[in-house]
């Protein structure tokens, strides 16, 4: 469940944001998911649900929207996306991928009042 | 109220603010409201206390190594038979993460190593913020090896950096080899893979080649090794691998602080 700690994280940043950006309540998250990342949707939705409550979050739809990660292959230099873990060089088809260092893991859009 | 980020105890560190430079914002959205581009890095609180952890290691010529694994893999008595091996070299110390008890950090304590037991609670991970508080509640093992036993959880404690040096992931093989294919970010963070209880092989359906395959599928390179320590059955390359990164740390030791420029 570090599903939990990561919708705090979520709703930390939103209140910190409020006052930068001047809104009172959250209508929507969007929330980009890369492949790294290992969170469970519906998990995610719940815990969002438990840590938004009584913040200016609570009952904002929370949208998961994967995105892949960049990684280069060591094989044939080719750089491009990838969308899971594991997943071989789109070019040569080496597994001898390596990947950005990035969790993966951000908060995109906010729709706000 | 805490002296490392004024947090006042408990819940993590909210006090820095790299991690939303971009914000933009764009006329009205789908649900009627105003629609800000935030482009937060939501693990960016604890890349940042992992930043203060890896720089207070590297002062201090400390060798901190994340200890991954599923509960039962054998974390504590790899632990306690390295740390005999080692203790009358090697400055170290323990910090035990668990849901509950006090249990493994006495294990380690009848070995004569300091140990400091986190109990997570409800949380099935470390953070490097409870990390940062540990580390001042403890004396720093410094020029030595500073042991963090994770979690026995192989899911959620891969995605949060500790600030350690290296990342142990073990699995047993008992456990099977298509772990890495199931529990990928785990593999995929590590820089050590440590089969453990080889004694156990002859009984097992567990083939090393197939989970050293997709293991390094997952990370190219990923050093891997067997070992029983219940027999020391390949202690003897595990200790080598040990003294490599003790060393390595050690010969970055700074007691003074930095200048500030």
């Amino acid at each position: 469940m570090h599903e939990l700690s990561l919708c705090q994280s979520i709703v930390e940043i939103l209140e910190e944001q409020s006052r930068r950006h001047h809104y009172r309540r959250v209508r929507r998250v969007e929330l980009r998911v890369g492949p790294r990342a290992m969170v469970e949707p519906a998990s995610m939705v719940f815990s969002f649900g438990v840590a938004s409550r009584g913040t200016l979050a609570e009952g904002a739809a929370l949208e998961i929207r994967p995105v892949p990660a960049r990684a280069v292959c060591l094989d044939c230099s080719c750089e491009g996306e990838v969308a899971k873990l594991a997943e071989a060089c789109s070019n040569c088809g080496s597994y001898r991928l390596l990947w950005e260092e990035d969790g993966g893991l951000r908060l995109g859009e906010i729709e706000v009042d | 109220m805490c002296a490392t980020c004024g947090c006042g105890g408990g819940e993590g560190a909210r006090h820095e603010h790299h991690s939303h430079p971009h914000a933009q914002e764009h006329g009205h959205g789908p649900e009627g409201g105003r629609v800000i581009d935030l482009e937060a890095d939501l693990l960016e609180a604890n890349a940042a206390f992992a930043r203060r952890n890896r720089e207070l290691f590297r002062r201090n010529g400390v060798f901190a190594v994340n200890v991954i694994s599923s509960p039962g893999s054998g974390k504590t008595t790899l632990l306690v038979r390295t740390l005999e091996a080692l203790r009358d070299r090697i400055p170290m110390a323990v910090i035990e993460g668990d849901q509950q008890s006090d249990l493994d950090a006495e294990r380690i304590r009848a070995t004569g190593v300091p140990a400091l037991q986190i109990q997570t609670g409800k949380s099935c991970h470390l953070d490097a913020h409870a990390v940062s508080h540990a580390l001042e509640e403890m004396t720093l093992p410094g020029r030595g090896i500073l042991w963090i036993e994770n979690v026995g959880n192989l899911i959620c404690p891969a995605l949060f950096d500790l600030g350690e040096g290296k990342r142990v992931v073990i699995l047993s093989v008992t456990e099977g080899e298509d772990k890495p294919r199931k529990y990928p970010e785990a593999f995929h963070g590590a820089d050590l893979l440590l089969l453990s209880k080889r004694d156990l092989l002859p009984y097992v359906d567990f083939s090393v080649d197939q989970c050293s395959d997709f293991a390094h599928r997952l990370r190219p390179g990923l050093d891997l090794l067997l070992l029983s320590a219940k027999t020391g059955q390949g202690m003897e390359e595990w200790l080598r691998w040990v003294e490599e990164g003790w060393l390595r740390a050690k010969a970055s030791y700074r007691p003074e602080e930095p200048v500030v420029a």
